[in-house]
């Protein structure tokens, strides 16, 4: 789903980020590891062309897009439908004065999304939203569906986002992913803002949907010790370079480059 | 024992947010465990002196915070806020020197909490996250304190920052009280915890057998949900949605273990070497 | 291989606007300052031979119904005009910005009291309130200052208290308190310096709005009277002859038009670009 070949993003003479290799497929869970500086939200941006002002060279694809090379139009229904993204505090990006409801008709009406069988992208493949009836009803059931896939009760979406808590936003953000038949979810540090017991509960979510719906996850985070618990592969960054790389197993237990030995001994 | 909370309700604008919590600070390292709106904070600024009681008592050395002097308190018990708790505007020595007004030990000071003195003349914004966390430190070891209030003193920080801070922290001579959400941290900087839910202390006890073996079933779930390196995937006990019961036990509707009996209260029990409000304990000890 | 190269930047409309309402200023200013030295002709120097003559390459401005020239009284009107500003807002400023922090900082009953009685101020109508105190006092420049700065401390004061407030909250604040530090010592060491920036860009947006004030209340005859020379009070000379002698009111006009916009635009700039939001996510 994900395939990332000599990436290299610049400012300047400044290189933040240098990736040769990062593979992401079906159902796989990937992380990059890092602390602040290194470069490991800078590569997940450029992953969907969102690195602005920067130098980007080498080649990205997702979801069969050539991101370097797509047309804006291309790029947007990549950005917005088949890989999401999710965000430390989506909160913050929703509006506040519309009703959660109305915010995932709109994204969905927006990518054409109606519950109609022919219109959904990506539906076939990943038993989303492309076996509905049609029109609105459609919609509200593709709605519906997609909150329980992350436990949440549908009576939400009638809500306000400042009446949500933020582990209540951080599941909607996924299920708005699902809704619109996303196959790919691109999380920067989805969990860092949570409390332990809800951050708990979002990886949950995220596990089941990798297992049932073949979901791929790319995951940034600091937290090497749950990184462990749910990553299939794991990429060290440091200083915008990638230092190890390889099974989540490997790389954690028994790791060969010093920097990930000193993060490892870190942990308190 | 220097600090006392007796029976204290504490809250804003009238509207309590930590229920008659009674606790000492011991020798050892105490830590206050909750997440976020558990009333941690709230506490913390309470022993700080910086927020009236609405009933009950802080007492400092014996005498009642409303008239102990001040003078002497003020020097005992200082705070450890997170980094951003520098006026950005003022330089690294000034801030260090702002309680104690001898410049003359600044130096000395920045080297203890293992700062290059030559740093003396920057601003905050041209320091490190791990950087100005020492100087938060060094600013409130220069009026001597015998107490430490420690308020997430490293969660914004990188792990392996972090671990060092830590270090610095673990070899300071004073008291301390964490309060902290990290399990990890509290583990080793503190000899006895005390687990808040809501605005209630549910569980205190020494932290190593509290985490081993929790008896409130909040303590068991914050426990399982805790990532561990290698482990297995963190566990979600309860849904996390519910909100805080405001009559009996405050957990009963996120707790898998409920029973008809939790509608009502709990009082705080000794149970296997710890204290906890948990109708029942037995059972989730057993678990 | 692909190479995305970034997109070149102008700078922002708003970095490029705030440059040219400085530069303008500082044009302005320093125009009034040297007026001396840039004047064509003496100030007040009438001149009954010349009088209302028509713009032309001795006199650019034209002269007035009594024969002064229009650019020398518009160059020496500017620093009464200016300095009126100056006044007003150093005076409305101070008053506001000091019960603003203190209410901020205390909070409870202090600001309540603070604050009530700025909405007191606020009720009357700005204008009306200044003619008002216009009426009672002698028309003259200081009688003009203290007018406008009656009604203009409230809104600094109202700024400053929720800045303050904010500010207030700060841990570094509450660190300041632990360590024994006394309150009016927070409040001048951490609370005002930190609360100062907005206050900054209101006072140059406001400068603009003051001088229109001064203005007026000299053109209803309360503020400055002859032979001061004074942006509104030519204006308010020159009105009648508008339809016979157009020049006499236009330029003094202008000026007051060109030195509110240099200021509003100004103070749109620095507060777009003081804006905390302005961040570039990289």
């Amino acid at each position: 789903m994900i395939r990332v070949r000599d990436l290299r993003v610049a400012y300047g003479d400044r290189v933040v980020a240098e990736v040769p290799e990062l593979d992401v497929g079906r159902g796989e869970c990937v992380a990059i590891v890092g602390e602040s500086g290194s470069g490991k939200s800078t590569t997940l941006l450029a992953l969907l062309g969102l690195t602005e002002g920067a130098r980007v060279s080498g080649e990205v694809s997702v979801c069969g897009v050539d991101v370097m090379k797509a047309r804006p139009r291309a790029l947007r229904a990549v950005r917005g439908a088949k890989a999401a993204l999710v965000i430390q505090s989506p909160q913050a990006a929703l509006s506040p004065t519309t009703r959660l409801g109305v915010l995932m008709r709109r994204a969905l009406r927006l990518h054409g999304v109606t519950g109609g069988p022919s219109l959904t992208g990506g539906a076939g493949s990943t038993g989303g939203p492309g076996t509905m009836g049609k029109g609105a009803r459609g919609i509200d059931a593709v709605m519906a569906q997609a909150c329980e896939a992350v436990l949440l009760d549908p009576a939400i979406l009638r809500r306000y986002p400042h009446e949500i808590s933020g582990g209540q936003a951080q599941r909607f953000a996924i299920a708005m992913a699902i809704a619109l038949g996303a196959e790919v979810i691109l999380a920067d540090e989805p969990t860092s803002a949570l409390d332990v017991t809800v951050q708990a509960e979002v990886v949950g979510v995220l596990r089941g949907l990798r297992e049932e719906r073949g979901l791929a996850v790319l995951l940034v985070s600091h937290d090497l010790a749950l990184v462990s618990t749910i990553a299939d592969r794991v990429l060290v960054m440091k200083d915008g370079v990638v230092v190890e790389s390889g099974p989540a197993r490997h790389v954690l237990r028994d790791p060969d480059h010093p920097y990930t030995r000193e993060l490892l001994e870190a942990l308190p | 024992m220097i600090l006392r909370a007796d029976g204290v309700t504490l809250g804003y604008g009238g509207r309590p947010v930590v229920h008659d919590v009674t606790l000492d600070i011991t020798e050892g390292g105490v830590g206050l465990i909750g997440e976020s709106g558990s009333g941690k904070t709230t506490l913390a600024r309470a022993f700080l002196g910086l927020l009236r009681p609405m009933s009950g008592t802080i007492t400092f050395n014996g005498k009642d915070l409303r008239t102990a002097g001040m003078k002497a308190f003020r020097k005992a018990v200082q705070p450890v806020f997170q980094a951003e708790s520098l006026d950005p505007r003022m330089s690294v020595a000034r801030s260090i020197a702002e309680g104690s007004r001898d410049r003359a030990a600044v130096p000395a000071l920045m080297e203890q909490v293992g700062l290059d003195p030559a740093l003396a003349a920057r601003r905050p914004h041209q320091l490190s996250g791990g950087q100005r966390q020492r100087v938060v430190i060094a600013r409130a070891l220069a009026v001597r304190p015998e107490l430490l209030i420690l308020d997430e003193p490293t969660s914004a920080l990188d792990v392996t920052v972090q671990a060092r801070i830590l270090e610095l922290l673990e070899g300071l001579d004073a008291e301390r009280l964490l309060i902290t959400h990290n399990l990890a941290v509290v583990e080793r900087l503190c000899r006895t915890s005390h687990v808040l839910f809501a605005g209630r202390v549910v569980e205190s006890g020494p932290t190593g057998e509290l985490l081993r073996r929790p008896a409130h079933p909040y303590t068991l779930a914050l426990r399982d949900a805790v990532p561990r390196l290698g482990g297995q995937p963190p566990v979600a006990r309860g849904r996390t949605e519910a909100a805080p019961a405001s009559e009996g036990c405050p957990f009963r509707l996120r707790c898998p273990l409920a029973v008809p009996e939790c509608e009502s209260a709990p009082e705080p029990r000794e149970v296997a070497g710890r204290k906890v409000a948990c109708h029942r304990a037995e059972l989730v000890l057993s678990a | 291989m692909t190479v995305v190269e970034p997109r070149r930047r102008l700078p922002r409309m708003p970095d490029r606007l705030a440059a040219f309402g400085a530069v303008l200023l500082v044009l302005i200013v320093a125009s009034a300052l040297f007026a001396p030295w840039l004047a064509p002709y003496e100030e007040n120097d009438p001149r009954p031979l010349d009088k209302l003559l028509e713009p032309s390459s001795s006199h650019w401005f034209g002269t007035d119904h009594v024969g002064r020239d229009i650019l020398t009284q518009i160059l020496y009107g500017g620093r009464t005009s200016l300095a009126i500003a100056a006044a007003v807002l150093a005076v409305s400023a101070l008053v506001g910005v000091t019960l603003g922090v203190v209410a901020g900082y205390a909070g409870g009953w202090i600001r309540d009291v603070i604050m009530r009685i700025t909405d007191i101020f606020l009720a009357f109508p700005a204008l009306l309130l200044s003619l008002a105190l216009a009426v009672v006092l002698q028309p003259s420049v200081t009688t003009v200052i203290l007018a406008i700065a009656v009604t203009w401390w409230p809104w600094y004061a109202r700024l400053s208290a929720s800045v303050a407030a904010s500010v207030s909250t700060r841990s570094y604040v509450d660190a300041a308190r632990c360590l024994g530090v006394p309150a009016p010592v927070i409040v001048w060491r951490h609370v005002l310096p930190n609360s100062i920036t907005p206050v900054l860009v209101q006072l140059s947006l406001d400068a603009g709005g003051v001088i229109l004030t001064a203005a007026a209340l000299s053109y209803l005859g309360l503020g400055a009277h002859e032979p001061t020379a004074e942006w509104g009070l030519m204006v308010q000379q020159g009105q009648a002859l508008f339809t016979t002698n157009w020049w006499v009111v236009t330029f003094p006009g202008l000026a007051i038009l060109v030195t509110a916009f240099a200021f509003n635009v100004l103070g749109e700039g620095l507060r777009s670009a003081l804006d905390p939001r302005r961040t570039v996510i990289r």
